[in-house]
């Protein structure tokens, strides 16, 4: 609505286009167009996130705002061993800390998913039936991934887990445990099944990357004495490696809001001991469970968003 | 290499046909033929990008079909260039020595040579991307100039030029072609382009060669009527009639005595059937009173279209429309005309669309 | 004599002639429509069909690999079929086999949240929030793409910040604004909700989708009497039925398979969401893995089923979504 009166305000302004009757048909144009949209968009997205913004400064009795209080929620925050827990870092001991676990799950995640995605796009590439095989892998990514989080638990499972008979048909028995609720391990397990998830997804976007390259280049370094290494280091990698810097992004964002697979393994305590909590987990607690409070709630939201924007512009900057 | 030829036969039967097809060392040698015709599969199977189903090539006396494109020493200008975005101009040419493993020194001095030669050296530091139609094009040719191969392949390389550009790459093209010697197969739609840079052009139609032979034949003797119409323009007149008793009956407009005409048979006089006289447009005449002596088509002046420097005068004979090419119209809509036409320049299709050929005995008698 | 003859033809060498059998030039006619089959024994057809043994391979581990990739749900979907029992002694063992649709019966009808009415309502939630948000979402994209207006930078950019968020940071906010108006836990508050998360990626992505629409057509609509109005209704929107349709697929997979949004809006048991009530149905001491795996299965069916019947929008969709 301020848009609006902005809008209208600068109807005079724009002499130079001529007629003025056409600058308030065109002004009355785009506020019917934007204002029903921007209004909602405005109200439900951009508002709650300047409300926590600014709610982060401040006290809060539950769910009502008191009064200014600087850095503290931040301060106590960063201290709070649930976020970052220094000592158990040191040992390199589970619980870490919800930030320590979840950047963990992004140094993992992120690059083993993107080799493997773009594996799977460089095999399938050039397959018969390649629609099918594809769709197979990806069709993780169109699950709820509150189901990804119980098939999971399902797969892990020390009776009745497939992984588990795994490891008992190839003779090591002695591992089979319940990975998803062993404190030491947990984390690797449904890090690997964020994995397996994404992967689906980055071989779409490594396929697609592929398929825009002109065969002509390929066959072009064919004649020119390529071998089939060389047609990857030098014709095909630099060619996707644009969509590279997507795939990465694109990984951390889906890891830092990592939630339902959590939530599914281990509840809103993020396993026994929190020792696989995550950002989010830790805000929905201290939102919504209580003790309720919302300003470490906003604060580790905000470090999630802060975690993230910066790789969000870089990839606005790159268009 | 000396004393060579290069054989190629290869079969497939949607794109190419039975090709027997032979290449001499240093040859200019353009593939013509319309849009789907499998020429550029031809090409492809030289290159080694496809393999052929069935026959054979050989480089030399060596059977290359089941070698990889890289160890047949060719080099490809694709008819999008395909150069590869993400390398600078110079990395671009430099592609192929450097895979081939050839110290950097020589490189540099052979990149400089080639780009000399094609006058690029102002933009050996550009990306594609920045540069002109014209300009790509002749990167293109550098890379695969560079690596002196023994065969350059050339794929439609004209065809994204601009009509001033293509011409004055065409003579380019044909003068680098002679200053290299490299034997080079080239592929176009575009009979100008074929006609005026090759040694020899193949014409190819539905994947099957129509007719191999250097330019002035194709144009003095072609040896199908769908050669006839394909080269020249505009196309070659083909006047349908019936054979009988050593002359085409064409109807109400007249017969024509195969006396002297020079796809004639004299052995073959009694024979009859169904025939095409085929007489290019330039090489016929026009006049409004029946001629003398000679052959002559009787016919109706449709349209005229000056076009300058010629006329083109478009005469309806038997529901058949003729084109003529004079010099000066000086006749009009629904004139009532006589073609005429020299023996030499006349020539007869059989119902199949092949030439009937005079045999050399036919002529002494 | 004959060698002066320019009308005869140059002909190929003696040589040649001898090697092709004489025959120079094949008549057009003689060439077969399909490709002849090759004499030859049926030892060279086998080698011939034969793929080399470098793409046996790649075909072997690619299978293997996307098989790999489906086993947990195989597992999951076998499992909803079986009793207890024979889950707990392994899905993938096959022999005495009980098939029973048990796990889908107590499914639908839970105790605490019955199923049947959970997807019911993840349906009423889904739909509204699909629709509304293409709508407004062309409607905001559309000068977005062809109009310059003031404050375009400043909207765009907190497009992009809210794409970047987690839907945890907006949710302190708007529990406070639904319960401030009444619409905590009701349908319309999570309909509100989705619709205002949506529109950020909605706006870009089809921003980027009209920005290939030529301007000529618009011109020429102009020309042709058509207000703006007329121009979105009738030109704009029909032409970028394609990128509505992979909007539609995409937001209609994320919204129904939301599980923070309902956890959090979501209170009274009879409202709960489908992907809700799953967790709940792990049970206390021993996890129902039957009850749990029918009520995954039933609601991953409908994002499953609309991935694969429109699979193309949906992957074109994803991929210019997040590619921009």
């Amino acid at each position: 609505m301020s848009l609006r009166d902005h809008i209208d305000g600068l109807e005079g302004g724009h002499d130079s286009t001529g007629d003025p009757a056409f600058d308030r048909e065109k002004a009355i144009a785009l506020a019917v167009f934007l204002v029903p949209g921007m209004t909602l968009f405005g109200i439900f997205s951009v508002g709650p996130i300047v409300y926590s913004a600014v709610g982060s400064f401040f006290s809060w009795d539950a769910f009502t705002m008191q009064s200014f209080v600087g850095l503290d929620n931040w301060f106590r925050t960063f201290r709070d061993p649930l976020i970052v827990h220094w000592e158990n870092i040191r040992q390199y001991r589970f619980p870490m800390g919800a930030l320590t676990q979840n950047l963990l799950w992004v140094v993992l995640h992120v690059p083993i998913s993107t080799l493997l995605g773009l594996g799977m796009a460089l095999l399938f590439a050039d397959l018969r039936g390649r629609r099918i095989l594809r769709s197979m892998v990806f069709l993780g990514f169109t699950v709820p991934t509150i189901v990804i989080g119980l098939v999971l638990l399902f797969v892990y499972d020390p009776q009745a887990g497939v992984f588990n008979e795994l490891l008992r048909v190839v003779g090591q028995g002695q591992l089979v445990r319940n990975w998803t609720q062993s404190p030491q391990v947990a984390i690797y397990a449904l890090v690997a099944g964020g994995i397996w998830v994404q992967t689906g997804f980055n071989m779409l976007l490594y396929s697609s990357a592929l398929s825009a390259i002109d065969p002509s280049l390929i066959e072009s370094a064919k004649v020119d004495g390529a071998g089939p290494y060389r047609r990857f280091r030098d014709i095909i990698w630099p060619l996707v490696k644009p969509v590279t810097a997507v795939v990465v992004i694109m990984g951390i964002i889906w890891v830092m809001r990592v939630f339902d697979i959590v939530y599914a393994a281990g509840g809103t305590a993020g396993g026994p001991n929190h020792s696989y909590s995550v950002l989010g987990i830790e805000v929905y607690r201290a939102a919504f469970e209580p003790p309720i409070d919302y300003g470490k709630a906003m604060v580790v939201a905000l470090v999630q968003l802060l975690i993230v924007a910066p790789l969000a512009a870089y990839i606005a900057r790159m268009n | 290499m000396d004393g060579v030829s290069k054989y190629f036969d290869a079969g497939e039967t949607v794109a190419n046909y039975r090709l027997d097809l032979e290449v001499a060392d240093g040859e200019f040698l353009v593939i013509l033929g319309p849009s789907g015709c499998g020429k550029t599969t031809a090409l492809r199977l030289i290159a080694g990008l496809e393999t052929p189903s069935e026959g054979d090539i050989y480089f030399d006396d060596e059977c290359v079909n089941r070698r990889s494109p890289s160890d047949r020493n060719v080099a490809m200008v694709f008819q999008n260039y395909a150069l590869y975005p993400h390398m600078s101009v110079r990395e671009n040419i430099a592609y192929p020595l450097k895979i081939r493993g050839i110290p950097p020194d020589e490189r540099d001095r052979r990149i400089e040579e080639v780009t000399e030669l094609l006058h690029i050296e102002g933009q050996v530091d550009k990306h594609p991307g920045e540069l002109s139609g014209g300009q790509r094009q002749r990167v293109a040719l550098a890379r695969a100039i560079v690596r002196e191969p023994s065969v350059f392949l050339l794929d439609e390389p004209l065809s994204n030029l601009d009509a001033k550009l293509r011409q004055e790459m065409r003579s380019e093209l044909k003068r680098l072609q002679d200053e290299l010697d490299i034997t080079t197969i080239y592929v176009t739609h575009n009979q100008e382009e074929a006609m005026s840079m090759a040694d020899n052009v193949v014409v190819m139609y539905r994947g099957t060669i129509q007719q191999i032979a250097p330019p002035e034949e194709l144009y003095a003797r072609p040896r199908t009527a769908w050669v006839a119409r394909f080269i020249g323009s505009p196309p070659m007149n083909l006047f349908r009639g019936t054979r009988r008793n050593g002359a085409v009956d064409l109807g109400d407009a007249g017969t024509v005595t195969l006396d002297g005409v020079v796809g004639s048979d004299l052995e073959a006089d009694t024979a009859a059937g169904d025939v095409s006289l085929g007489v290019r447009p330039e090489d016929l005449f026009i006049s409004t009173d029946p001629p003398t002596d000679g052959n002559a088509i009787e016919g109706t002046v449709d349209t005229v279209e000056p076009l300058g420097e010629y006329a083109l005068v478009n005469v309806s004979v038997n529901d058949q429309l003729v084109t003529v090419k004079v010099s000066d119209a000086g006749v009009e809509r629904d004139d009532r005309v006589y073609l005429t036409f020299g023996d030499d320049d006349a020539y007869l299709y059989d119902e199949n669309g092949e030439l009937l050929t005079r045999t050399a005995s036919a002529k002494t008698t | 004599m004959t060698e002066d003859n320019p009308f005869t033809p140059t002909e190929p060498s003696a040589e040649t002639r001898a090697e092709t059998g004489g025959q120079r030039y094949t008549p057009v006619d003689e060439i077969p429509d399909v490709a002849p089959s090759k004499e030859l024994d049926w030892r060279t057809r086998i080698v011939a069909a034969t793929p080399t043994a470098w793409r046996v391979l790649k075909y072997g581990v690619a299978i293997a690999v996307a098989v790999l990739w489906i086993v947990p749900f195989v597992g999951l979907f076998m499992a909803s079929f079986r009793p207890l029992g024979e889950i707990i002694q392994g899905w993938w063992h096959l022999e005495g086999m009980t098939v029973t649709l048990e796990n889908y019966r107590r499914a639908w009808s839970y105790q605490t949240a019955p199923m049947g009415r959970a997807l019911f309502n993840t349906l009423i939630v889904t739909v509204p929030s699909v629709l509304v948000v293409m709508l407004l979402g062309a409607m905001a994209a559309y000068p977005f793409a062809k109009f310059e207006f003031p404050l375009k930078t400043t909207l765009f950019f907190l497009i992009l910040l809210v794409m970047a968020a987690p839907p945890e940071l907006v949710a302190m906010g708007n529990y406070n604004t639904l319960r401030e108006i009444g619409l905590f836990d009701t349908y319309m508050g999570l309909i509100l909700v989705h619709i205002g998360w949506g529109l950020g990626w909605v706006v870009l992505f089809l921003r980027n989708y009209l920005l290939g629409i030529p301007k000529e057509l618009e011109e020429a609509a102009r020309i042709d009497g058509a207000s703006r109005y007329q121009i979105f209704r009738t030109i704009i929107l029909p032409l970028s039925t394609p990128a509505l349709v992979s909007v539609a697929v995409i937001q209609f997979t994320w919204v129904w398979n939301a599980f923070f949004f309902p956890l959090v809006f979501m209170r009274s048991p009879e409202l709960y969401l489908a992907p809700q009530v799953l967790p709940l149905m792990r049970g206390r001491i021993q996890v129902e893995w039957g009850l749990m795996a029918a009520g995954s299965v039933l609601t991953m069916a409908a994002p499953v089923i609309l991935f694969l019947l429109l699979e193309r929008y949906y992957k074109r969709g994803m991929v210019a979504a997040v590619a921009d």
